[in-house]
Parts: C-alpha cells; structure tokens; sequence
C-alpha cells in the first residue's frame, strides 16, 4: 500500500463502522434486508478492495456481517502490523501478556494477538468467533450483535464471556 | 484434546451462571473426574474475572476520532450553514448565507470524508473556468469550493429548492406529454454543458430539481463539475479510493463504461446513457435495471449486468408489472393502465433504448439529438430512433396529416369495416373453425395496420392538410408490401388494396388499377382465398377502370366479382347490393339503358331489404335509378324516384359522398355537398363560396380535387366570370387528361373549358376544344345524364363560334346537328335538383 492510501484508509473506516452501526440499528427497525443492505454497497466494495477474497455474494445479512467482520478483522491486522513495522523497524515482536495483557503500550500488538488467536478459536468455535469479530473489531453493542446473529442478549453474552476467557488464556499460553 | 469443545463449553457456561461457592462441586460432578478438563475450565473462569480491558469493544486507538459532522450554525469560510436540506451519498448538503461579496442564499454541499481534499479542490480548480461559462436557465450555478476546518472538500452553488423531477411528475400526476417537456429542457440543459466541455457524469433525479416559477416548472441540473471533481481518474481499480468513489454514484444510473472500474475515459455519451435512465423512469416509474437487485448481485455482477444485459423496453416492462403497479404508475400519469403502455410503445421503445445502447457510438451523439427525437415524436414525425420502415413512415404521415386524410381514413375505413363483414358472414355460413381463425388471425394483422393509421385521425378537425408526402410514402410503401409480405399473400392483397383505394382517392386511377391488379392476382391465386375478398378485389378493380373510363373492361371485372359475390355469398348480400348497383352505373355509361335500370331496381331491393329503407345506400341508388329513368325519357317516375331519393338522403343526413353526418360540418366533402345544393337551386355566389372553400382543401389533401375544381370552374362560368374560370378548367383538363385520359368527363370538361373561350371571344383555341370534347362526348354520350343538355349546350356553342368566325356554312352544317340531337332528347330541362353529372363517379363508391 501507497502512504497515501492508508491516509485514505483510515479515513474510511469511521465511515464504514458508522454504516454498518447503522445497519444493525436498521435491522432493529425494520425487517427489510434487501432494504437495509442496499445503501452500503460501497462500504461492502470497499472491504472487497481491502480484505481480498469474498466476492460479494451475500447469501443473507447474517452472512454479510460475518464476512463485513472478517474483512474489518484484516483490515486492523494489517494496520497493526504496518504500524508495528514502522515503529520497531520492521521487525515483529511478541509482546509479553502474562501479567497485564491489556497494558500493552500497543493496542496494534494486542491486536495482532487477538487476531491470531481467533482465526483458532474460529476454526474451533465459529459462532463465538464471529461474535468476537462483531464485538471487537466491528464494535456492535450486544444488542446490536444478537440482532444480527437472530440470539437473545443473554446468549450473546454468555458467548462472549466464554469467547474472551478462550482467547485470554489461548494468548496467554501463547507465550 | 481428550474433550469436545462443547463439552468445555458446557460446562464454563453452567458454572458461570452459579455462585461461587456451589461451583467447585458443580465443576467436580461435571467433569467426571477429567483432570484437563477440569483445570481448563477452572482457568477459563479464572479469565473470565479478568478486568474488562482487556477485549474492549473496538480498538478505539487504531481508529481517528468520528468525523464532526458539520451543523447548522456553524461557520465555513464566509458561509453560515442555515439548515440542513439533504443528505446524499456523498456529503450533506445546506442552505447557508453568503455575506459577502453580496449577500445571498446558497446551496453548500459538504462532501463526506473519505476523499483527498487536495485533490478534489484541484480538480474543480481546473474545470472552474469552463464551469463559469456556464449560464443556462435549466442549470444551477457552481459558484465556489474550498475545504472545511475538518479538511473536507466543500461546494457553493445556486439554491435550488425543489422536489426531485421523479417526485415532482408523480406528485404533480403530470401526463406523459408534460413529462417530455421537462425533459427536452433537461436534455437543452446537458446540451449546454456539453457544449462547454462539461460533462456531468451523475445526472440521477436527485440532481435534476424542479422549481416552479410563476406556474411554470422549470428543471434545474445541479452538481455540474462536481461529480468530476471528486471522482479520482488517475487512480487505479486497485485502490479503495477508486471503488469507494465510483459507487457514490448510484449504479442503477450508471453507465457501462462508468461500471467500468479501469474505464478512465468518460465522455458526453454516458449523460445520454444516463438521460436514457431517467426517461425510462419518468416513464415507467422504474430504473431499467432494479437497483436493489444491482447492489445485491455483488460488484462483478453489477458490471456484468451494465456491461452486457439487455434492459426491458420500457413498454414491455409496463406490461410485466403487476396490475396493481401498472395502475399506480398509469395513475401517475393521469392515465388507463391500457393506455399508457400503448403511448410508450413505438418511439418512447425506440428512444430509450438508443440512449441505453451498451456500445456508446449507438447512443445519440448529442443531448440535442436526443432532444429533437423526442420533438419529433411530440409532433408526430419519424423518428430516427426507429429502424425504418416505410410502413412506419407512412403511419407517421398519416397521423401529422390526420386532419388532411380524412378522405383516406375514410377509404380505409370502409375497407376495414367491409372486411370485417366478410369474415363474419363467412364464419357464420360455414361454421369452419379452421378457416375462421386464419381469418381472423389475418384481419387481426390489417386491422393493426389500419388502426395505426387511423389512430390519431379525426375527421372533424383534420382536413388542411397536404398530402404531397403522403404520396410519395405511398409508392415506397408499395414496395415494401411486395417485399416484406411474400410469404403472406392475403395481407398483402388487402393492403395493396387499399393502397389502391387510397390512390383512387387521391385521383391517380393509374396506379390504384395497378394496385387492385395485383391483389387481385394474389387472391386468385391464393388456393385458401375468400370468394368474398376475390368479389371485393373485382369491385375495387372495376371501380378504378370504371374512372378511367375503361368501361369494357370495368364491366367484366364487375360482372366477374358479381357472379362470384352469388355464388358465395348466397343470394342477398351487401357486398352483392353494391356490385349490382356498380354494374349498373357501368352499363349505364355505356349505353344500355334498360340493363342499367335492372340492375339499380335489383340493388335497391336488396339494400332496402337488408340495411332497411333509410340507408344512405338506398338513397344513392335512388338517385342512380332516377338518373337512368330520366335517360330513358320516363320523366315522371324518375321525378318520383328523386324526391324519394331526397327524403332518404334527408332522413340520413348524409351528404351523398361524405362521411360526416352533419349539415355544419366542415370536412370538404360536406362543404362540397352544400355547393352543388345552391347550385341547383341557382344561388351560384353561395356555391361559388362553397366550391372555392372545397377547392382550397382538397389542392391540400388531393382528394377528387379535379371535380372541386371542376365544379368551381363551372359555377364561375355561369356568373360569366370567364377570366376566373378559364385557368380553372385548363387545370382541371390537364389532370384529367393524365389521370383519365378516356373517360367521358374529359371530354366534357374540354367542352366546358372551350365554351368558356368563346365567352372571352378565343375562337381560335375554343374550336378544336369544342369539336373534339363534343366527339368524345357523342361517343360516350349514352352514358351521360345529360347528354341532352350537354350536346345541345356545346353544338350551340359551336354554331355560335362558326357564326362569330363568318364561317356560315359551317355552322348551318351544325345547326341541323342540333336538330337531330333535339329530336332524340326529351323535352325541356329536368326540373329536379340533380348531381352535376361528374359527380355520380363517387355515388356509387
């Protein structure tokens, strides 16, 4: 990537949380996914340009999330990782969790980390991943999130306790 | 793992629901004595009492604060925001104040972060000066642009407060036609910009506002420049910027080659493309491609689909919608669902469809071509849009000539009614289903033929016409009736007759005996023909000889068609009445006179009997019958039959050839029917009034202008107004002589045209006119009503020119001519009021 298109990059981002913020709220409103979905096609193209593959083919909004996560999920890493590149000349060091994990003087490092130990937790526990996805790297409320995902709150958040007590301990034990 | 993750799950899960304290037990039972997994689970808990931080909802740090969005109040540059007036894909848009340099309202468009400021300032830097240039009443002025506090690129423009152009027709109920209007001002609009080199690239409705001033709606284009200015075209696919911008435009309104990501080259033809849109939408209510349907296909297919599907023709569209949404969007309109299908089929297909050409040399090169199309549709002109066709031409002609084709409309009306007699009786004698569904199937096809040419036509209003044009169609269209329907020789018997029919019309008996000759060839031939076609085809044929006074032949063509109209149709029969009374005007001219009376006795009989006693045929017959009775020297009962002629004629309140029904009525024909009324009653300045007024249509719509002339001439000679008259009939021999080179009344108008001569004392010239209309007339004088008066009045004439020449023995010669015809003529003048004898060619038409 260019410089000036991580300029650009970042300034999309708030654009395409705040579009897909509103989406989810939308879904709250009205039962309308052809609706709902329509006014953020850019935003959708705009992950395809940054996440890489998925074609765009949205079986349903449960679906479209997933992937919009996914591609948000890229899209951090790799910022992460450039800033990390930047600031340590390159090279990538594994940041030390164990006493305080969310200390860390780089919230790139964390999530570099948090990135990786939920592509595992995925391939284990997809659900809860993509919750964790949804919750972190789109920043859905639960409400929002078990709007999306068809669950109740309590359910959102029982996934999301367990989900976090994995990826603590995955990164944790990672060391 | 010796565990299933569920299992691990499942537990955590149900232990965190309990308190502390029951958990150790629970996690003890629950595990099973599984050491690993009792441990995981205890550590899980133990990471799940972690303080919150740690997997916080979005990583705030990685992200720049939430663009501040721009209020009313605020300040940017010289302008105060007011209000907000819209939100867009693109930015928002306010109505602020400018104080200086003057003091106005603008429109100032804040655009959404996401763009390089820099360089979209720059961009509209470099087309700001060609955007000055730009001073249309239909566009919006740009006036500035710079960068907020925030950084993000701004626009002043006019204000423009209005609805959408959608919104506005659909609000407004506006009627197609309206619809159009606005947006030949839309199209006069882009042709502007092009014109300065601006193209604008995003011409949704949301940037075509329409205000109204005064009452009068006025479109108005706004964002010129604009979409150029934050449309990135030296970036490359690969970038977001590129995609995040080239999908600010809706897609639903974008052109192939602007789907076309790598596509730097955008021209003036993708605003004709997106003009096309709009136009679909202003007239079905609909973008041809569903934009839900392009956002949810995913990029790829969205391209493909602007790339390569063909979109619906607008009508064929309407016509796939629900009732419902058909209904609605008719009712938009002001219109019946059925009717607003009918009004875009044709021109409106033909004109979006050219704007929505994948391929852009097809579209329009201009708005302005685009613009004239859719005048000359408004006007009734070809449209170049449409394939050509000759048959389409020529439907054309004939509605922006409604009013000049009455006569013609009237020819194929009749034909179109008589058709439609004939396949009913057919089907009824026979009951052969098979034979009446091709019969139908074929008069289906000449009916939407000839109900597209007389769509549009109105007798009443339509006659000044000039129908120049229309001949000339004519003969291109014979051709393409030969051409086209080879393999269809019913429909194109019927259509080269009533080709034939229109020419006969217009006067040309030449090419209208052509035409009925080959359509009668066509149905002889045709083994599935219609005896009823093949006796209408021999009616028709005779008619045209019968004019050209072909009376030989006129008369074995109409006894041909007669015998074949007996056998067929049985014994009583319009179609048979009509042939009958058709023959008997033929034999009449040729002399036998007893036939003639036989035959109009038969025809009157049938037609009193089937159409009942009032009919206007039964009074045309009448008015034959009389006319053969007087020339048989049976003077009373052809004075009894005439008054009974006038009586129907006045029940009827016909005109004997016109088809309007009403004594006021201004058509030509009704014109020409008062005309020949004073005429015979001697009031010749009313008729003269009348005559000339006929005359003065029909030199525009060509139809029997030779016996209007005729007539005029006629009634002038009479006033002694031989100057005026003179040129008249030298017109009116001239078309005769071409048209009907054989016929009696050539002759007759030679003999009228030299008794005019004398009366300007040109003996010279008046000689061998007199002489030689005199011999034709002699010959053909069997034929003529008023033979007596005729020969007598021209013989007179010439004893008169003789005399006046000092040629005495000539004229002695003649006088004892005189006495001969005297003798054999009945005695004194009919007292009746009559048809002047030309005009009796139309009677039984």
């Amino acid at each position: 990537m260019q410089p000036d298109e991580v300029q650009t990059t970042e300034q999309l981002l708030p654009l395409v949380y705040a579009e897909l913020r509103r989406l989810a709220a939308d879904k709250m409103a009205h039962e309308n996914p052809g609706q709902t979905l329509q006014p953020t096609a850019l935003v959708h193209e705009a992950w395809l340009k940054l996440g890489g593959e998925q074609n765009g083919q949205w079986r349903n909004r449960n679906h479209f999330f997933a992937a919009a996560a996914e591609a948000m999920r890229r899209i951090l890493t790799d910022n992460a990782r450039r800033k990390l590149r930047v600031r340590h000349g390159g090279g990538q060091q594994r940041v030390d969790f164990d006493d305080c994990p969310t200390a860390a003087d780089s919230e790139a490092d964390h999530i570099l980390a948090v990135s990786e130990a939920l592509e595992k937790f995925a391939q284990l526990d997809p659900k809860r991943a993509e919750l964790v996805k949804l919750r972190y790297f789109v920043g859905l409320t639960f409400e929002e999130a078990a709007e999306v995902f068809d669950i109740s709150v309590p359910t959102a958040k029982r996934y999301w306790s367990f989900a976090r007590a994995w990826l603590y301990e995955e990164i944790r034990g990672d060391r | 793992m010796a565990y299933p993750h569920e299992r691990e799950v499942e537990i955590f899960e149900a232990a965190l629901e309990l308190p502390s304290g029951e958990r150790e037990a629970f996690l003890a039972h629950a595990t099973a004595d599984n050491e690993e997994l009792l441990q995981r689970i205890q550590a899980l808990l133990h990471a799940a009492e972690k303080p919150t931080e740690f997997l916080p909802p979005t990583p705030s740090k990685l992200l720049p604060s939430r663009p501040t969005i721009e209020q009313p109040g605020d300040r940017i540059g010289r302008y105060k925001l007011l209000e907000q007036i819209g939100e867009g894909g693109c930015g928002m848009v306010f109505m602020a104040a400018q104080e200086e340099p003057i003091r106005r309202k603008v429109a100032l468009k804040v655009i959404k972060l996401g763009m390089d400021t820099r360089q979209v300032i720059a961009r509209f830097e470099a087309e700001r000066q060609a955007l000055a240039l730009m001073d249309h009443p239909n566009i919006a002025k740009v006036y500035d642009a710079g960068a907020t506090a925030t950084g993000r690129p701004f626009f002043v423009m006019e204000l423009v407060r209005g609805l959408r152009i959608t919104d506005y027709c659909n609000e407004k109920k506006l009627p197609t036609r309206k619809r159009l209007e606005l947006f030949v001002q839309v199209c006069q609009a882009v042709q502007h910009a092009h014109q300065k080199g601006i193209i604008h690239r995003d011409l949704k409705p949301s940037n075509i506002l329409v205000t109204v001033n005064d009452g009068v709606a006025v479109p108005k284009v706004i964002d010129f420049g604009i979409a150029k200015a934050t449309s990135g075209e030296r970036l490359t696919d690969k970038t977001i910027f590129t995609a995040f911008h080239q999908f600010m435009g809706t897609p639903a309104y974008m052109s192939p080659e602007q789907a076309e990501l790598t596509s730097v080259d955008i021209d003036t033809r993708s605003d004709i493309y997106t003009l096309g849109v709009l136009l679909y939408e202003l007239l079905t209510g609909k973008t041809p491609f569903d934009p839900s349907e392009l956002l949810q296909a995913g990029l790829d297919e969205m391209r493909r689909t602007l790339r390569e599907k063909e979109p619906a023709r607008p009508s064929t569209l309407l016509s796939t919608l629900s009732a419902d949404q058909l209904t609605a969007t008719a009712r938009h309109q002001g219109l019946e669902a059925p009717k607003l299908i009918n009004l875009v089929r044709g021109d409106l297909d033909w004109i979006v469809l050219k704007c929505l050409e994948k391929d852009r040399a097809r579209r329009y090169e201009t708005a302005n071509a685009l613009l004239m199309d859719i005048q000359r549709h408004l006007g009734n002109e070809p449209v170049t849009a449409r394939p050509r066709s000759r048959l389409y031409e020529f439907q054309k002609t004939v509605r922006r000539h409604k009013v000049g084709f009455a006569a013609t409309a009237a020819v194929i009306l009749t034909l179109f009614f008589g058709l439609g007699i004939v396949t009913w009786s057919l089907v009824k004698e026979r009951q052969a289903r098979q034979r009446a569904n091709t019969e139908a199937a074929k008069s289906a096809q000449i009916a939407r033929v000839l109900e597209d040419m007389l769509r549009g036509i109105d007798p009443k209003s339509a006659q000044e016409r000039d129908t120049t044009l229309l001949q000339e169609v004519l003969s291109q269209t014979v051709g393409q009736v030969s051409r086209d329907l080879t393999n269809q020789p019913p429909v194109e018997a019927h259509l080269k007759n009533t080709i034939g029919n229109i020419y006969a019309a217009l006067g040309d008996y030449q090419n209208a005996e052509l035409m009925a000759r080959s359509a009668l060839a066509l149905r002889q031939s045709d083994p599935a023909g219609q005896p009823a076609d093949l006796a209408e085809s021999h009616f028709d044929l005779a008619h045209h000889l019968w004019r050209q006074g072909k009376l030989a032949e006129a008369e074995q063509v109409a006894s041909g068609g007669l015998t074949l109209a007996t056998n067929s149709l049985g014994k009583k029969d319009p179609l048979i009445a009509k042939s009958l009374a058709q023959l008997g005007v033929i034999v009449q001219d040729q002399g036998r006179l007893a036939d003639a009376e036989d035959l109009f006795r038969e025809s009157l009989a049938m037609r009193r009997q089937l159409l009942g006693n009032k009919h206007p045929t039964v009074a045309q017959t009448l008015n034959s019958l009389s006319g053969v009775l007087a020339l048989e020297g049976k003077q009373g009962e052809a004075e009894k039959i005439n008054r009974e002629a006038l009586r129907v004629f006045g029940w009827s309140n016909t005109p004997l050839f016109g088809w309007s029904t009403r004594q006021d009525s201004s058509d030509d024909d009704s014109i020409y029917s008062r005309g020949l009324e004073f005429h015979d009653k001697g009031n010749l300045p009313e008729a003269e009034a009348c005559f000339r007024q006929a005359v003065t249509i029909r030199r525009k719509n060509k139809h029997d202008l030779d016996v209007a002339i005729s007539a005029l001439a006629n009634t002038l000679r009479r006033q002694q107004k031989f100057s005026e008259a003179e040129p008249l009939f030298r017109e009116c021999v001239a078309m005769r002589e071409t048209n009907c080179p054989n016929a009696w009344y050539t002759f007759f108008t030679r003999l009228r045209l030299g008794a005019t001569l004398m009366g300007k004392r040109n003996y010279a010239e008046a000689e061998p006119l007199l002489i030689s209309g005199y011999e034709g007339m002699r010959q053909r004088e069997s034929g003529i009503r008023d033979r007596y008066t005729v020969l007598t009045e021209s013989i007179e004439s010439l004893v008169q020119l003789f005399e006046a020449t000092s040629r005495f023995e000539t004229a002695a010669e003649w006088r004892t001519k005189l006495t001969v015809v005297q003798a054999a003529g009945p005695r004194g003048k009919p007292a009746w009021p009559r048809l002047s004898a030309n005009d009796q060619a139309s009677a039984e038409r």
